[in-house]
């Protein structure tokens, strides 16, 4: 579930910083942006990317934390890529939800008691293999 | 000057990214399949029941050991591997034999982790040997696959940093891609690709080479060690600190019970986090346990306890790091192998692999679609041209078909048949064979949507086949809450559905172009009947 979070955030920490740019920013809006709004894009993409870096350290510890923040990174770049590609127009909303949805999670996470508590996130800790929940069943097994 | 040290990165980058394109294309491809190979085992192994959970360490542990002293009681090292080692699936034994005949009697069984009974599955590869095709270049012998492969890896290597320097516009590309742009498409897509995972295209390069490095650089062991196989296995039994092993007293002591030592270990690392288990000299007076800690980081390198295997007393623990040199070593494959992620990690890791297998692939096409552009202007294309656009189809999408053939083999060979497994493996080479062949006697276009439609059968119907050979399927495996092969089957028809998509899209194109043409050329036959006045 953090991993979750955290890819949302570094998802609209790269929509900011590309919106942030003049080639994606006319995708997206009419015209440029001006020196203020890009200032201002930079800076929220920035702080995405490093509240996730955060957030993978805080988890994941330093040895894992930088690999798994790298391969979110991935993901969310070639996201991004494809959106700008194929729905340029709804990328800013896109960002706004993400920022939104990530918002709400650790709002949640935060009420019950500090994010590492929150029951939700205990239960789908990133080191437990989803076999693990399997029920052992003997079946007769068919081989041809 | 700097134009001309662009230009001839340029020729190094493309030269060094065709010649051995394609083998780097396997390498990634079966690589990436291989960070699910116990996933893909335990498919292609349908007889395994579901792992259980609820089993304790020391209850599996004792049953291991008792399977053991039944199958080999006089073997020289035991091996009890536990279901939380993700080299293995599920619980693994196996013994090494002593004496000259030590390789005859070595062995490995896979036991049901509730009853210890040994599982009788059919024989095959498995994702094992999918995933070990990728550095051990099946047909080939050992040390010529080792120096193929580190000889392709390290043109990758040149390929990746000339890559870099080539790219003009890093941070302005960074997140563009133009579709239906003809070659600028095919380049803005090699980049993204390239730039999203670069940190992983240089670290799986990089640590790829480290693997063989004693082999590729064998005279720096050499210089200290002196040549031979003997000198090295001197060095490598230095290295893991294998020297100080007793000898055997050949006197018949009983072995100590496990239950404390587990005990032990498990107080010391946490539950659940013993990985394996080896005893050296089992039933001698001199028997040694040893304990490892299942890897929490990419260090593959973990904690091992040490204890006498009569009295059971803890003889040492020996550290995780060693020596910092060592340490480098075994982060840098610790992070190749990628065996110490969970299952969010583990998706990630194939996600950038499959990023860098369509690096590769994109990379050849666009060395073609450059080519072709040029042919507009000046006429024929070359044999060499020719020639890459078949390796292409037959490498791009034959190999996934190959792939997805290994899998049908392994369910259609009956049980029985003599050599099942190599079989398997065949079946896959003999199918590449077909796809490589098959573009030659066909107009590249056309073989481009033929192999995309066959890509999507063998993906698509895999789950189909599943279900009619075995009752493990979709269904039953979705309804037991058996993520691993539902996770299976959903990805094959994910990859059959992709297929799918490419091959409509392909043939749509194609049908454009024809309509497009014959629009003109009726819209100009218009423009001549037009009587003039």
């Amino acid at each position: 579930m953090m991993e979750l979070l955290a890819l949302v955030l570094a998802y609209a920490g790269f929509v900011a910083l590309a919106l942030a740019m003049n080639r994606h920013h006319r995708q997206v809006w009419n015209g440029e942006a001006s020196e203020h709004t890009r200032i201002l894009l930079r800076i929220a993409g920035a702080a995405g990317l490093a509240s996730a870096f955060a957030l993978c350290i805080r988890y994941a510890g330093w040895s894992v934390g930088p690999v798994l923040m790298l391969g979110l990174l991935s993901a969310a770049g070639i996201a991004v890529v494809l959106l700008l590609t194929f729905r340029p127009r709804i990328a800013f909303a896109s960002g706004v939800v993400a920022v939104l949805f990530a918002g709400v999670m650790s709002g949640y996470a935060l009420v019950t008691n500090g994010i590492a508590k929150a029951p939700i996130l205990q239960k789908l800790q990133f080191h437990h293999w989803p076999a693990e929940r399997t029920q052992p069943q003997e079946q007769p097994e068919k081989v041809l | 000057m700097k134009d001309g040290f662009r230009q001839s990165m340029a020729w190094l980058h493309t030269w060094t990214g065709l010649l051995l394109g394609w083998v780097l294309f396997f390498i990634f491809l079966t690589g990436t399949a291989g960070y699910f190979d116990t996933e893909i085992d335990r498919w292609m192994r349908p007889e395994f029941p579901p792992p259980a959970s609820q089993v304790q360490t020391v209850k599996m542990l004792e049953r291991a050991v008792e399977r053991l002293q039944a199958k080999a009681p006089n073997a020289e090292r035991w091996r009890v591997s536990l279901p939380t080692d993700h080299g293995v699936v599920g619980l693994n034994v196996s013994w090494r034999g002593s004496g000259h005949d030590a390789a005859a009697a070595n062995g490995s069984e896979q036991l049901d982790q509730n009853s210890g009974e040994p599982l009788k599955p059919r024989a095959t590869g498995g994702g094992q040997l999918l995933y070990r095709m990728h550095y051990r270049l099946h047909y080939l012998p050992t040390t010529i696959s080792y120096w193929l492969v580190g000889i392709a890896a390290m043109f990758m290597l040149v390929a990746i940093l000339t890559g870099i320097i080539v790219h003009r516009k890093f941070f302005v590309d960074f997140f563009t891609f133009r579709q239906r742009k003809g070659q600028r498409s095919w380049l803005d897509a090699h980049n993204v690709l390239a730039v999203m995972a670069l940190p992983f295209h240089v670290m799986i390069t990089y640590s790829g080479l480290i693997f063989f490095a004693y082999l590729y650089m064998a005279p720096v062991i050499a210089a200290t060690y002196g040549f031979g196989e003997n000198s090295q296995r001197l060095y490598f039994d230095e290295l893991e600190g294998r020297l100080a092993r007793p000898a055997r007293a050949n006197t018949q002591v009983p072995l100590t019970p496990l239950a404390p030592l587990i005990a032990e270990a498990e107080a010391q690392w946490g539950e659940g986090r013993v990985r394996s288990l080896e005893i050296l000299y089992p039933g001698d007076s001199q028997a040694q346990v040893s304990i490892s800690q299942t890897p929490s980081g990419p260090l593959r390198r973990t904690a091992t306890m040490v204890f006498n295997g009569v009295s059971g007393a803890l003889i040492e623990v020996k550290p995780a790091i060693r020596s910092t040199p060592k340490a480098i070593r075994d982060t840098l494959l610790g992070l190749h192998e990628g065996l110490f992620a969970g299952p969010v990690l583990r998706w990630l890791y194939f996600l950038s692999g499959s990023i860098g297998t369509a690096m590769i692939a994109t990379g050849l096409v666009l060395w073609t679609v450059k080519r072709r552009e040029k042919l507009k202007r000046t006429g024929e294309p070359s044999f060499g041209l020719l020639l890459v656009e078949r390796l292409n189809i037959g490498t791009v999408v034959g190999l996934p078909i190959a792939i997805a053939a290994y899998f049908w083999a392994n369910r259609l060979i009956p049980a029985g048949v003599e050599g099942r497994a190599a079989w398997e493996a065949h079946a896959m080479f003999i199918a590449w064979t077909g796809m490589l062949l098959h573009p030659i006697f066909r107009p590249v276009q056309r073989a481009w949507i033929e192999q995309c439609w066959l890509a999507t059968a063998v993906f698509g119907l895999l789950p189909m086949l599943n279900a009619l050979t075995t009752n493990r399927h979709l269904a039953a495996s979705l309804a037991q809450g058996d993520w691993v092969l539902a996770g299976f089957d959903l990805t094959m028809l994910a990859f059959g559905a992709a297929f799918g998509c490419t091959a409509w899209m392909l043939s749509r194109r194609a049908r454009d172009r024809v309509t497009r043409h014959e629009t003109l050329l009726s819209f100009a036959a218009c423009k001549n009947a037009e009587p003039a006045e």
